[in-house]
């Protein structure tokens, strides 16, 4: 078997564990590549459907190009999907330019996501992080269990043996990370052998293109020519320059990864 | 694009740094990703860590404020023969359960060893657990070899003594390489400050290492879920073997019997599926469930109630006869009651242990389990998949064990 359909089937098996185990399990879709591939194998494990709800943290900045790719596919793929916005925070004007992201990441998709939890009473949800993004999320488990307050305990994960997750847990809820094993490149190489959608914000225009996305006002454009999915994969292979460069969050202050996740960050 | 597709083909080697606490797996790998970071794909390392090269790897803040690597990470790099996966873990003791956690994902190991210290407890005790874990392919290197005097005798002294280590448990080294993983003197090439050593670098000896190919080739499905949605669909990963429409195949351990009907995959169906796979069959005849595995009457897996495997123990509350708990084995789950504990063995040491009712953090010992269901199993070296379990204390894995 070759490594992408290696990497798909170990990640399926995951995707399957946690629908095993968990009758509230939703997923979260930014639909950016990663969690758009996660979706595709999530379609692949239950044979063209996806059967538990697909939550969109909405922050209210992201691009215009993520909202109507959203409603495209959310249509193609029948989703049920949940839009999950922290009303209150955006009412009371918290954005990226009003304080520091450190405090807007944390209000707008954080706190986002623990209401929305807490609402639709989720137990489990899959996320399509992966270790290679970032030193801290090479740190994850595929099951983690998470505290009623959402903390991430990264100094005293559970042993995780093999494939034989955990059974049970004390937790308030469980990330599930099925594609923690693959890396930016793998997650292209997938996109371009199977035809996985892809955000427009990905492709080059005018000699700029987004190699990672998010919010618009924290997410800076890389130079770039590559306006297919096989150039993407060829200045990938060229670059040395680390993925999630163009993300202001991450280069606020020493670990501020680290504690944006050990607060609940996704 | 010819080089991606090739690229698709390229094995995969997941290589675990294993050692004794400071020692220098963290730096080992920081080193390699340093050199090597001209492979395409890879990011540059960071320059801020000045030479601080377990700063690659030791990402939290709790570890670069105690020096020290607190949970296993994954780091890939990709070159132009080969996928790489280094895995660091942890060499303090307290923390042996994120070292198993890392070593469980690991197809090969570099056994890191510095030379001002030679071996230590958490070097003996990763090579036992390597050759537990059935990762027989190790590469020795001798760090720090600047505290040596990068001098030969020194090293053939630690070479000898770690090669005894490893014959002890049943691990012969495919080499030993002094190394300064701090200035990468033959961690990707030779290094002419010991122009005495004639053997390979680190990544020159990783480069020899050939990919396990799977010798058990009948079939073994455990079954992880029906999905009744439209047409009952049995799924799982296929572990070994190959299946084809209109094979038949028995659901062990009831004894049911099944035809293959279709290999369900979206878009379209396949007419066949190889090992590794995750599969979606069609059956008819008797329906399997969660636990089951499918496999060939003629080919049948082990199926018992009561068996003896070797168990180490990774709880503080020592595991003691008499106790239930559950196991689990591929995607069995079944309350389990420990009938004896014998052959104990003490893994800093190596040594034998006196006879016991229980087995202790770090204890080693061969554990004598009944299960309430029948368990299938295969002897570890013949199907590892089916041959490890865990064994889980109020849903916490507790423990693990290897099928002999
Ligand atoms: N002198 C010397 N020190 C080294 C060398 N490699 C690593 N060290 C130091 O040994 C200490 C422990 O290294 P680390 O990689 O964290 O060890 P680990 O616990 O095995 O991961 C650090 O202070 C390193 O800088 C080496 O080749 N020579
Ligand atoms: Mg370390």
């Amino acid at each position: 078997m070759d490594y992408l359909s290696r990497m798909e089937s170990d990640s399926i098996y995951v995707i399957r564990e946690a629908f095993n185990r968990y009758s509230r399990l939703a997923m979260l879709w930014s639909m950016g590549k990663d969690s758009t591939a996660l979706l595709w194998m999530v379609r692949r494990a239950f044979f063209g459907r996806v059967p538990f709800p697909v939550i969109h943290i909405d922050t209210s900045y992201k691009f215009p190009e993520i909202y109507a790719f959203r409603d495209r596919l959310a249509k193609e793929f029948d989703l049920d999907l949940r839009v999950a916005r922290n009303e209150d925070a955006l009412a009371g004007g918290m954005g990226p330019t009003k304080i520091d992201k450190f405090a807007c990441c944390n209000a707008l998709k954080t706190n986002a996501l623990k209401q929305a939890i807490a609402k639709m009473g989720f137990e489990a949800l899959l996320l399509g992080i992966r270790r290679d993004e970032h030193g801290v999320r090479a740190k994850e488990r595929y099951f983690s269990p998470r505290s009623q307050d959402f903390t991430w305990n990264v100094g005293s994960q559970p042993p995780e043996l093999w494939d034989l997750y955990a059974s049970v847990d004390e937790a308030a809820h469980d990330r599930i990370h099925p594609l923690l094993h693959m890396t930016e490149l793998d997650i292209w190489r997938y996109v371009r052998r199977e035809g996985v959608p892809v955000n427009p914000l990905y492709l080059a225009k005018e000699g700029k293109r987004y190699r990672s996305i998010g919010c618009a006002p924290c997410c800076m454009p890389i130079a770039s020519n590559a306006t297919t999915v096989d150039e993407i994969i060829a200045e990938l292979e060229a670059s040395h320059e680390p993925e999630r460069a163009g993300r202001a969050q991450d280069k606020e202050a020493a670990f501020t990864m680290q504690k944006l996740r050990s607060l609940g960050y996704m | 694009m010819g080089v991606s597709n090739r690229a698709d083909e390229k094995p995969v080697l997941r290589i675990a740094m294993v050692g004794h606490v400071d020692h220098g797996k963290s730096t080992l790998i920081g080193r390699i990703r340093h050199e090597l970071s001209a492979l395409p794909g890879t990011s540059a390392v960071d320059p801020s860590i000045a030479g601080n090269w377990a700063y690659v790897v030791d990402q939290l803040q709790e570890e670069r404020e105690r020096e020290m690597t607190i949970d296993t990470t994954q780091t890939f790099l990709e070159t132009p023969a080969c996928r790489l996966v280094f895995i660091d873990v942890p060499g303090h003791q307290e923390l042996i359960h994120n070292m198993i956690t890392g070593a469980t994902r690991a197809d090969a190991a570099v056994l890191v060893l510095a030379a001002d210290e030679g071996v230590r407890v958490q070097t003996r005790r990763h090579a036992l657990l390597l050759s537990m874990l059935g990762i027989h392919t190790v590469i020795v290197a001798v760090n720090k070899m600047d505290l040596a005097e990068r001098s030969e005798p020194a090293f053939r002294v630690l070479e000898e003594a770690i090669l005894a280590e490893l014959r002890a448990v049943g691990i012969s080294s495919s080499a030993t390489i002094p190394v300064v993983a701090r200035d990468g003197d033959n961690v990707v090439t030779r290094s002419p400050t010991m122009p005495w050593f004639t053997g390979p670098s680190v990544m020159e000896a990783l480069g020899e290492v050939e990919p396990a190919s799977a010798v058990f080739d009948a079939v073994r499905l455990p079954v992880q879920d029906v999905y009744r949605h439209d047409v009952p669909t049995v799924v799982g990963r296929l572990l070994s073997g190959t299946i084809a429409e209109g094979d038949a195949l028995t659901i062990f351990p009831s004894g049911g019997a099944a035809t293959v009907t279709a290999i369900r995959r979206f878009p379209e169906n396949h007419a066949a599926a190889e090992a590794g796979e995750s599969v979606g069959l069609v059956l008819e005849g008797a329906l399997p469930e969660r636990g089951n595995v499918l496999a060939p009457a003629s080919d049948p897996p082990r199926t018992a109630r009561e068996f003896a495997g070797r168990v180490f123990w990774l709880a503080s509350e020592p595991l003691a006869v008499g106790e239930e708990l559950s196991l689990r084995c591929g995607t069995q789950s079944v309350a389990a009651r420990i009938e004896e504990v014998s052959e104990k063995l003490d893994t800093a040491t190596l040594d034998p242990l006196p006879p016991a009712q229980s087995l202790a953090i770090m204890e080693l010992g061969t554990v004598r389990i009944s299960a309430a269901t029948p368990v299938v199993m295969e002897p570890f070296v013949r199907l590892p998949g089916l041959g490890r379990f865990v064994l889980e204390r109020a849903g916490r894995p507790s423990g693990f064990g290897i099928l002999p």
